[in-house]
Order: structure tokens, then C-alpha cells, then sequence
């Protein structure tokens, strides 16, 4: 081609100058393969760097979701930053609660060679500032150093030096803004700061931030179910495994006592009532502070429900004993409490008891509550140290409740009856059912149960019961011809009675069980039925009398009711009660008797005299006009059986007086 | 194995001898010859190659390989500066192998089938290392570690107290560090 050779340089024929132009081809050739290959071996790399990150991001994300504890992600951080950037040592800082870096004991790859660098570490406590943890904590920002060995001012320094420890990186777990943590890595080469480690391990640091944040959040629900949320104090869930733990310490070192206060406002419930929640929870509030500035840092401090605050201090000697205490105790409740610029004066009592190994959490809780409680039978704003005899008295107590509480369904619960007379004819015109509880062969009286059912809420289903089988026996003499179907039956009912949602359906349940006249049933409550809420026990009485039943107002002149609810009272009856009738002899008695009898008459209130027993005190309330009366004198409390044999008699009972 | 292999015995082998001599060994190990350091190729190919040239020089197969790795390491030296130059002899050089040199060459070929060596650093002037690979390339190693002992001025000396190709199931390179 001729072409082609017109093209070609002189001399080209000469094979060795060919030759040398091949060579230098292949040359060519062979540096464009180096070129290309290096180029590739770049792209490579990066590509493998790349990679690596994002495994080692990966893993500290599944790390981070998946753990429920700081220190599992930790682990798994520290192993896959060395892992994939080729650090040898990681080692995780954690922010104290006083500010302060602490070691967090989490390392990796720290062999035995390194064995005194890690307790150089670790002995540490880093500030702000001080040493490249504490460089990270004060900046918030990665710190990288080269040869920090060298670096005299850093703490670990010489420890560094000496097994040969160059290049550090430190860099911050972050909870937005504040540094929660600090992770350090460390290697013995000399390694310049790289930008895009540093970018990672801040990746890492936000990721491992967001653990800390889930733990704060769970270890404020946590904190939520365990404390209090108005005084921010343990609640009784934490109070119970507190104490649990005290307890167990006891068992180990039985040095000192530990000692539990039961702590209890007085009259707590009236501040509730006259000044509302709000006042109230101030105070409460209040109380809580107070009560924690006299504890000791390390004694249990609880709000056990409403007003009851408990505290437990362990390792009381003669030096610190529980009086002084329970003394403080009293003294700082007993300083004015200000709400909105007005003063008050509240006090507290106080139970106190010491804990014994093998004790119960509850059952520490229930000595000091019981101690608590005599303090407050004994004229509250004192303290009472638990007894044995307390404990006995809590136990017979407990016990009775439980005795009392399957009383009904074992059979064990009787109404004696006790007739009420016309002071005029004799004539017995109505009969109060009485309840008796006998126990085995013993008949416990209701002075000795009635206020502990009242107390626990049983006396509703006794009242219920009382009420159904006092009917029940009305019904059975009512059909007795030889018995006058005019009796009436007096049922006592309780304030609490009263406040049962049911009572209205109850009573008019029970009337038509037996078909019963609601005329011939006198509900007997006292005065303090009007006492505790005034509107809500006229409600409930004028119900009961719109349903047709009669009202007396029980132990009348006990109570402290005003004269003037006495008016809206919706009775019929008034009952004077024995203490009275007892006292007749004493002028200014029968004064008061003899203006109760006029008030009673003046209101259109029929006068029942209680605990008659002597004929002389009969001569007296008939000369004073009383219409009825009951008492030993015509009468005890008797059995239905014995009770209806006297009402069959159907003779006037005597009514003879000798005054 | 790995084309940077065989490009650096080329590179070898055209320098020292020229490239009809390499021509000439590709003919006679009747390998295709094309190897770039991006690929992998048949162990059997070094193999054949290192054959061709011990037949060609009347020398043991080893002492070829032994060659090659001693002129192979300042090429590598050159080619990856970074990994030598934090050191200043040959000893703490060999001992960043597993944690450094290796985890840098598979970043490179992902894949690579790296030996794993462990190190008995107990003696400072004496260090063993344990080689166990199916390749049976501890000449290679020896060779690299003359290398690396030319390239810091050092010199050394090396025994082989167990070999695989003597019938043990490892090969134990002591190397002494000569003051």
C-alpha cells in the first residue's frame, strides 16, 4: 500500500530502529496496564472502605436497636470499630452523675500486655477538659491525637509510653447536645487524623446516643412506676423492695438497728376538705421536703398513700438513736406550713418499729402502721414505739376481722330483741333488733366489733343481713295472731350503711321480701350521720322516709349536731340516750332531759328514753312526759324465741314507778 | 493466586534477564501468559512457571521461589510505601503482617486467600512464625523476608525447623535478627 508507506519515516526499513519502536510500544503498553490497574486498585479500595463503614454503621445500629442495656451496644461498638478501621484497643468512658467521666470497665482487645495502661485508665476520673476524654467532653467533638504519648500534661502519658501506645482518637456518644459517653481508641502506629473516620465514628457516637436516650426513657417509666408522682418520693412498690433489701443486709451485718417510721398527718383529710386538693398536695409536697432534709442521703424516704409517708434508717446506734428520730420528726412536721401567705399548723404521728431478721417488708409496714395508730388513739402529734402487746392487740384484731368477715355465712350473727314500752300503758309497742355475734360459746358484744366492721367496710353485708333477718322475724310474728300486728321493729343503721350506693334499693328490696309495712320499720342513725357530709345524709334519710319508713335519731344529746339541722331532720322519733337516763338523779340531767322531751314534742318528735333500769328513773321520765322507753327494767335483749313468748303474753308490762 | 504475582515475577524476570527470557517461560510453562494485578489466575500457572525457570537454571524450585520473593519485596515496597515506612526494621514490619499488611491486601483483591501466620515475639533478636497454607509457598515467605531484612539493612538468618514439604503439618520459620 503505497500510501501507507509514503507515510512511514526514512530509514524505517532498518529492523532495529523497529525493533526499538516496538520495545517502546510495549512499554508504553505496560505502563497503561500499571496505570489502569492502579487506578482500579483505588476505586477498589475506596469502594472496600466504603463498605467497610457501612458494615461497621450497620452493626452499630443493629447493636443499638436491639440492645436493652447500654453495655451490650458498647461491647459491640468498641469490637466493630476495631474490627473494621484496624484500631487495636477500644475502650468506652460513661458521664457519673456529678459530671464526671468514669471508665465503664468495657474494652477491647486490651490483652495482658496492656494490662497496666487499663488500670491507669480506670483508676481515673476525668473532668472536663482533662486528658482526650475529657478534651471530648468539653468540646463535643472528636479529638484525634498523634503521638499523645509524648504529650506530658495527659494523664495517662507515661502509662501510654510504656507499652508503646501512639495514636488516639476519642469521640463523643451524644444525646443531642450533651455528651453522654465517650468511646477511645488507640493504636500503636503513628496514624494521621483522617476526616472521614472522624465522620464515622461521629455517625457511631449519635447512634450509640440513641441507646442512652431509649434507656433514659425506660428508666423514666421505670422511675414512674416506682415513685410517687407528686413528691417524686419511692412509692410503696419501691418502699416494700427497699426495705426488702435492708432486710437482707440485716442478715449479713447486724451491726446497728434498723428502724422503720410510719408517718401520718393529723387531720390531714380537713386541710383536703377546707382548703382543697391543690393546698393539699402543696402540703404534701411540703412534707416531703421537710421529711428529706432530716434523713440521712442514704436512709429510705416513701410516701406509702395520701397523708402516710414511711422512712427506714439502717445502722442506728446509741449515737443516732430512734427517738431522736422520731423526735425530728415530729418537730419539723410541727413548723407552720404557709399557703398563700396564710400560716397552718400541722402535726404528725408517728409510729416507729425496728426491723428484725426474717421480718416481712409488710409485716414491718404493718408494726409501724399499728404503732402509728396508737399514736393517734393516745392524742396524736406523738410517737408510739411498736410493742409486743401492740402486736398482740394487732393480731387479735386481724384475726377478729377475719373471724368477723365469714361471721354471717357460718351462722354465727343473732338479733336479741329488746321491746320499747308506752311509758302510759305499758304496752309494748315496738321492738329494736340487737346484734350479737356468738363465737363458739362466747357472745361477743357489738361494742367490740361493730366499730372495727365499721372501720372495714363488713358492717354493709351485716347491716344487710341484720336488716333481712330482722324483717324476716317481724314477718313470722306478724302473721301470729296472738301477737299484736302493730309492733313496729327498730333497725339500727350505720353512717356507712348510709353511704352505700345501695342502701335505698336494699331497704326497699328487703320490705317487699317480707312485705313488710315501711311504715313498721324505725331506722335508728345517729347524729353523726349528718356530721361527716350534712346534704348527702338528709338526701339519703328523706329518701328513705319518702319510701314510707319511720327515722329516729339514735343516742340523741351525744353527738355535736347543730339544733338547727335537728329541723330538716326527717325523724319521728328521738331516742335520749342512756347516759342520761342513768344520771337522772342529778337536777341538771333531768334539766336536759326534760328540755330534750319538750324539744322533741315541740318538733313533733316522739321521745324514746334508753337504758331505762330502774323504776325510779320510769317515775322520772313519766313525770317528765317521756312517751316510750326501753331498758332492763321491762326487758334485757333477749333471743326471738324468749322475746316472742313475752309478746304473746300480750300483757302491759309494768309501769309502775316509786319516785 | 493473585495477577500481582505473576506481574511482579514478569517484572522480575524481564529486568534480570530480559524479555525473550520471559517469553521464553511462558512457552515452556505453556501458560497463556496474560495476567493482570486485578485477576486471579491458577496456582498451577506459578507452578509451571517456577518449573520452567529451576529446568532452566538447573537450581531447586525453592531457591527460585526464594529468589523471586527476595527481588519481588522491593517492588512491593516501592508500590506500597505506606506499609513500610512507620517501621524501622524488619522485625516490627513482619509482625504488622496479620493485622496491617494482610487486612491491606484483601481491601485490594477482595477475596484474597491470605495466609495466617501466628508469631512467637518472645525473643527480641529471634522471631517465629508458624505458616500453614495449601500453597506451600514458604520459600516465598523466606524470600520476602530476606527482602524485607535487605530493605531495612538489616541482616538475617533463617531455619526452617518444620516444613510442610518435609512432611509436617506446618512450616516453622525462626528467623534471627544478626546484631
Amino acid at each position: 500500500m503505497p500510501d501507507r508507506d509514503r507515510l512511514l519515516p526514512i530509514g524505517d526499513a532498518n529492523p532495529d530502529a523497529k525493533l526499538a519502536r516496538l520495545e517502546r510500544r510495549l512499554a508504553r503498553e505496560r505502563a497503561a496496564r500499571h496505570e489502569a490497574e492502579t487506578i482500579s486498585e483505588r476505586a477498589t479500595r475506596e469502594l472496600y472502605d466504603k463498605q467497610q463503614r457501612l458494615l461497621l454503621l450497620g452493626e452499630v445500629v443493629t447493636a443499638a436497636n436491639e440492645a436493652s442495656a447500654m453495655d451490650g451496644a458498647l461491647a459491640t461498638a468498641l469490637a466493630a470499630v476495631c474490627h473494621h478501621c484496624s484500631w487495636p484497643i477500644g475502650h468506652a468512658w460513661l458521664l457519673a452523675p456529678d459530671g464526671v467521666l468514669e471508665s465503664s470497665g468495657l474494652w477491647h482487645g486490651v490483652d495482658e500486655r496492656f494490662a497496666a495502661f487499663r488500670a491507669a485508665t480506670e483508676q481515673l476520673r476525668l473532668t472536663p477538659g482533662l486528658g482526650l476524654p475529657g478534651r471530648v467532653l468539653a468540646q463535643r467533638h472528636a479529638v484525634w491525637l498523634l503521638d499523645f504519648a509524648r504529650v506530658s500534661e495527659l494523664p495517662r502519658a507515661q502509662a501510654a509510653a510504656a507499652v508503646g501506645l501512639h495514636t488516639a482518637i476519642g469521640f463523643p456518644i451524644l444525646v443531642g447536645r450533651e455528651v453522654v459517653g465517650v468511646l477511645e481508641f488507640l493504636t500503636e502506629r503513628v496514624l494521621e487524623p483522617e476526616a472521614e473516620l472522624i465522620d464515622l465514628m461521629a455517625q457511631v457516637g449519635t447512634e450509640l446516643g440513641r441507646v442512652v436516650e431509649r434507656q433514659q426513657a425506660a428508666e423514666r417509666l421505670r422511675h414512674q412506676a416506682t415513685h410517687d408522682a407528686l413528691t417524686g418520693l419511692p412509692n410503696r412498690v419501691l418502699i416494700r423492695a427497699q426495705l426488702q433489701r435492708a432486710l437482707s443486709r440485716l442478715d449479713r451485718s447486724p451491726d446497728g438497728h434498723t428502724a422503720v417510721f410510719f408517718v401520718d398527718l393529723d387531720g390531714f383529710k380537713a386541710v383536703n376538705d377546707t382548703l382543697g386538693h391543690a393546698a393539699g398536695d402543696r402540703i404534701l409536697r411540703d412534707v416531703a421536703t421537710r421529711l428529706g432534709s432530716i434523713v440521712r442521703p442514704h436512709d429510705l424516704l416513701g410516701r406509702l398513700s395520701g397523708d402516710e409517708f414511711l422512712i427506714v434508717c439502717e445502722g442506728l446506734t446509741a449515737d443516732y438513736p430512734m427517738a431522736t428520730i422520731a423526735q425530728r420528726i415530729g418537730d419539723v412536721l410541727h413548723l407552720p406550713f404557709s399557703l398563700d401567705g396564710e400560716l397552718f399548723q400541722i402535726t404528725a404521728s408517728i409510729g416507729v418499729t425496728t426491723a428484725a431478721p426474717g421480718k416481712e417488708p409488710e409485716a414491718l409496714i404493718a408494726e409501724a402502721d399499728a404503732a402509728m395508730y396508737r399514736a393517734k388513739q393516745l392524742g396524736r402529734a406523738r410517737w408510739e414505739m411498736y410493742s409486743e402487746e401492740l402486736g398482740a392487740r394487732l393480731r387479735r384484731r386481724t384475726e377478729l376481722e377475719r373471724a368477723l368477715r365469714h361471721a354471717a355465712d357460718r351462722g354465727e350473727l343473732r338479733l336479741h330483741y329488746q321491746p320499747e314500752v308506752d311509758l302510759c300503758s305499758g304496752r309494748v309497742v315496738g321492738v329494736e333488733a340487737l346484734l350479737r355475734w356468738q363465737r363458739d360459746d362466747v357472745t361477743v358484744m357489738p361494742a367490740e366489733f361493730i366499730p372495727l366492721a365499721e372501720e372495714t367496710g363488713l358492717i354493709v353485708p351485716i347491716g344487710a343481713w341484720v336488716l333481712d333477718e330482722a324483717l324476716r322475724q317481724a314477718q313470722v310474728w306478724r302473721a301470729d295472731p296472738s301477737i299484736d300486728d302493730e309492733l313496729w321493729m327498730s333497725v339500727n343503721l350505720s353512717v356507712r350503711q348510709l353511704a352505700d350506693p345501695e342502701i335505698m334499693t336494699r331497704v326497699a328490696d328487703t320490705l317487699a321480701r317480707y312485705d313488710s309495712d315501711p311504715a313498721k320499720l324505725l331506722l335508728e342513725v345517729t347524729e353523726s350521720v349528718i356530721l361527716d357530709d350534712v346534704e348527702a345524709g338528709l338526701t339519703v334519710l328523706t329518701q328513705l322516709k319518702q319510701l314510707g319508713t319511720e327515722i329516729a335519731i339514735d343516742d340523741f344529746g351525744t353527738g355535736y349536731a347543730s339544733l338547727s339541722y335537728l329541723r330538716r331532720f326527717p325523724a319521728s322519733a328521738l331516742k335520749i340516750d342512756r347516759s342520761f337516763i342513768t344520771t337522772l338523779d342529778d337536777p341538771r340531767t333531768r334539766a336536759i332531759v326534760m328540755a330534750m322531751i319538750e324539744l322533741a314534742h315541740a318538733l313533733d318528735l316522739t321521745p324514746i328514753a334508753e337504758g331505762i333500769e330502774t323504776a325510779g328513773q320510769l317515775a322520772v321520765l313519766r313525770e317528765l312526759s317521756c312517751d316510750l322507753g326501753q331498758g332492763y327494767h321491762f326487758a334485757r335483749p333477749q333471743p326471738a324465741a324468749d322475746m316472742e313468748a313475752l309478746l304473746r303474753a300480750g300483757q302491759p308490762l309494768s309501769i309502775a314507778g316509786s319516785s | 493466586m493473585k495477577g500481582i504475582v505473576f506481574n511482579l515475577l514478569e517484572e522480575i524476570v524481564v529486568r534480570e534477564h530480559g524479555e525473550e527470557t520471559w517469553e521464553l517461560l511462558l512457552d515452556r510453562a505453556g501458560v497463556a501468559g496474560v495476567y493482570t494485578s486485578l485477576g486471579n489466575y491458577p496456582d498451577a500457572d506459578l507452578t509451571a512457571l517456577v518449573g520452567a525457570a529451576a529446568e532452566a537454571l538447573d537450581l531447586p524450585a525453592d531457591d527460585v521461589v526464594r529468589w523471586f520473593g527476595r527481588h519481588a519485596l522491593p517492588l512491593l515496597a516501592a508500590r506500597y510505601p505506606a506499609l513500610f515506612e512507620p517501621h524501622t526494621d524488619a522485625r516490627s514490619f513482619v509482625l504488622t503482617l496479620n493485622e496491617i499488611i494482610h487486612p491491606e491486601v484483601r481491601k485490594l483483591y477482595p477475596g484474597a486467600e491470605t495466609p495466617a501466620f501466628s508469631f512467637d515475639a518472645s525473643q527480641p533478636d529471634r522471631l517465629v512464625m508458624d505458616y500453614r497454607s495449601s500453597r506451600r509457598l514458604c520459600a516465598f515467605a523466606e524470600g520476602l523476608l530476606l527482602g524485607a531484612a535487605d530493605h531495612y539493612g538489616q541482616t538475617i538468618a533463617i531455619e526452617q525447623p518444620e516444613c510442610m514439604e518435609r512432611g509436617d503439618d506446618r512450616c516453622l520459620i525462626a528467623i534471627d535478627f544478626c546484631r
